[in-house]
């Protein structure tokens, strides 16, 4: 049982990762053939997994609806209903386009767009209150963090050209030098732990990567 | 009249996501399930639809019965819900991640070490620029370097380094702020233009009386 | 009312400002949108150029003006263009690209200057199966086989394509880096949300990226460089005022600390965040 649980996985994930390394430096049409059948099977699966949030939401939501859970319910049953609306709504625009393309264009394109764009833009908030109550000049890190902040966001708006013609200069240069060297240490360094923990991988030391049993 | 009530309902979801800025209430919560309800329903319809394209099309018309099998695969994933078979689905799990890995770890090399290293060591260093850009560069790298303890000339080098990488993340949180900034401002437009100005109005009175009535309890 | 929403009050006012009364700063074009653009204008006829939708309706607002500047100018040029992308999201993009932009497609046929693969699920994987064999899909979004459509026949793999764009709004600029420029030599240049525009600018200065279109910003100036000036020229007022008020509280919370240290009335530490 311990083979089919643990060890099989394991040994499927080394030997995977051992594949594709050679498909991408290896030219003999073997390789470039089982490499190009994996990536292929993968996009499949990838495409049978895009069901798993349908029945995260049945599994989390049906028992709330079920149990009445209070001040949730309800919610809950608006999930299910909105989705199998949209299934029908996709499967409308897709078979009898004349009928529904006109609703499902109101919902998704408009109703899913607008509400994506404002949870995307709650963050702004955050963090000019953030920047408010916690950028202080205490510590020469905080000094450089809050100069180059201050400078690259003027640089990055119009308005720093007109306020100083130096300001999108600087602003430049510190995007391709000072942002662009610090990321690129940054780069370097988790690319090589990366490349360490694959090697982790393919010696089957990938305790947390699959799972436990 | 249609856009109309397409500007309405639209300035109305907005403002129903943004009414959690105040205070967490039933607007919000119906907005958020709503807006979690059709993206899951989209990407359904979406894998069905792949699906089809993909192993569907490929058996029926052309006969192409291996599609057969990474699709089993797939399915072996949806075991995880299942206690007693969940062990199932860590084999097409293992197959995805080692395939992703080994990809990404043939190109990394390439691309992400020596790629990097070599065009920073070839850099002209008649340029005052480009000697900074160095500076930063290996000192950055320095300070990540963990397998020795940071004392002596590798503690000045890294108290450079930490420096140096505050200062670049302070330039690329620039960057966040530039793209928070963006995604808040058309979303703004819509409250402010016709005819969102309409339910942005109605949504302040809401907010002044019920702030009203929490300061009288 | 609380700090925090005086706070949410002076920004929303101050971005909406903009778009009651438009202000007009000028908008100079930065060197990576130039090298973008002026990539792009001196491609062959007849190139082949792929353009990977990643990102979804959400990211609208801060790509859609960068994406229909930059998809009215390939179909303005003599090359063919393949669509496809990461995102499930892909056909709706499109189709709103389009919509949005009033795009005229002009002398364009499609499956002869254009053709709409559909979406590709499995991210890494699936960006290196579509560089080993563009017919991946099988059919385009519409149903059509491959086979039957006229500008995929010369089109196999990576190797075929000129150059190919991203619009992302995460890392997946280095998903292409690995597996279309390093083994195929194909150019990569890409539609970035300003989110991940630091680490993308590393490989820009590293020559690995060709150009960089970077947000709403990007966007405006792209409109510029083509001289369809749209949605991302008004945005740029907006971003102007909002990051002065940025640079406003960084100071006066500055000049607080400054206060109340030089007074000995220093408060305890609060907690950050919205």
């Amino acid at each position: 049982m311990a083979f089919e649980r643990n060890i099989g996985p394991k040994i499927v994930l080394s030997i995977t990762i051992i594949l594709m390394v050679t498909n991408y430096y290896l030219s003999p049409q073997l390789f470039q053939d089982i490499g190009k059948y994996i990536k292929e099977f993968v996009v499949v699966i990838a495409a049978v997994m895009l069901g798993l949030g349908f029945i995260n939401a049945l599994l989390r939501d049906i028992p709330r609806i079920t149990k009445k859970e209070p001040g949730q319910w309800y919610f809950s049953l608006l999930t299910i209903i909105f989705i199998f609306v949209m299934l029908f709504l996709c499967a409308g625009n897709k078979y009898m386009p004349g009928t529904f393309s006109g609703m499902y264009s109101f919902l998704y394109q408009e109703v899913y767009r607008v509400l994506g764009n404002a949870i995307g833009a709650f963050a702004a908030f955050f963090v000019f209150t953030a920047t408010f109550r916690a950028m202080r000049l205490k510590t020469l890190e905080a000094g450089a963090y809050t100069i180059s902040h201050i400078l690259a966001v003027l640089g990055n708006a119009p308005i720093g050209a007109v306020i100083w013609p130096g300001i999108p200069i600087i602003a430049d240069w510190i995007n391709e030098v000072v942002v662009s060297a610090g990321l690129r240490g940054f780069i370097i360094t988790s690319s090589l732990g990366g490349v360490i923990l694959v090697f982790r991988y393919v010696i089957g030391k990938s305790e947390t990567v699959l799972g436990s049993a | 009249m249609t856009d109309l009530f397409l500007g309405l309902v639209l300035a109305g979801c907005t403002l129903a996501f943004f009414s959690l800025l105040y205070r967490e209430n039933i607007f919000y919560r119906s907005a958020e399930h709503m807006y979690i309800g059709i993206g899951i329903g989209y990407i359904l319809f979406q894998g069905f639809d792949r699906v089809i394209a993909y192993v569907w099309t490929p058996v029926t018309t052309r006969g192409e019965w291996i599609w057969i099998v990474p699709f089993i695969l797939g399915l072996l994933i949806y075991t995880r819900y299942i206690k007693s078979v969940n062990w199932m689905s860590k084999w097409p799990m293992a197959l995805i991640i080692g395939s992703g890995t080994g990809l990404a770890m043939g190109g990394l090399v390439a691309t992400m070490i020596v790629g990097l290293i070599v065009s920073t060591i070839t850099l002209d260093f008649r340029n005052v620029s480009n000697i900074v850009f160095l500076i930063i560069t290996v000192t950055g790298i320095a300070y990540f370097l963990l397998t020795r303890e940071q004392t002596g000339t590798l503690g000045y080098v890294t108290k450079l380094g930490r420096f140096c990488l505050m200062a670049a993340f302070g330039g690329s949180m620039a960057s966040n702020v530039n793209s928070f900034c963006s995604r808040l401002g058309g979303v703004i437009e819509t409250l402010v233009t016709y005819p969102g100005y309409y339910m942005t109005a109605l949504a302040f009175i809401l907010v002044l009386a019920d702030s009203m009535i929490l300061k009288k309890k | 009312m609380e700090q925090r929403h005086i706070i949410y009050l002076l920004l929303a006012i101050m971005i909406a400002i903009p778009y009651i009364q438009p202000i007009g700063i000028p908008v100079e074009t930065s060197k990576m949108t130039r090298d973008f653009y002026n990539k792009l204008k001196s491609l062959p006829e007849g190139s082949a150029v792929v353009l990977m939708v990643d990102v979804g309706l959400g990211s609208w607002v801060e790509l859609g003006p960068a994406t229909v500047a930059v998809v009215q100018h390939l179909l303005d040029l003599p090359i063919k263009l393949l669509v496809s992308g990461g995102s499930a999201e892909l056909p709706v993009v499109w189709e709103y690209t389009l919509e949005q932009g009033n795009i005229k497609l002009g002398d364009n046929k499609y499956g002869e200057d254009y053709v709409v693969l559909g979406f590709i699920t499995g991210g890494e994987p699936a960006a290196a199966a579509l560089a080993d064999n563009l017919h991946l899909t099988k059919e385009d979004q519409y149903g059509t086989p491959l086979e039957e459509i006229p500008m995929m026949k010369d089109l196999r793999t990576a190797a075929d394509v000129k150059v190919v764009l991203s619009i992302m709004a995460g890392t997946q600029e280095e998903w292409y880096l690995r597996q279309w420029r390093a083994p195929y030599g194909t150019d990569v240049g890409i539609i970035v949300s300003a989110v991940t525009t630091a680490l993308a600018m590393t490989y820009y200065v590293s020559g690995q990226i060709f150009g960089m279109v970077n947000s709403l910003r990007g966007g405006a100036e792209y409109e510029l460089l083509i001289s369809k000036p749209g949605k991302g020229v008004v945005g740029t007022d907006m971003l102007s005022l909002s990051h002065l008020l940025l640079v406003g509280l960084l100071i006066i919370g500055n000049i607080q600390l400054l206060y109340e240290k030089f007074s000995g009335t220093r408060k305890p530490e609060e907690k950050t965040g919205g």
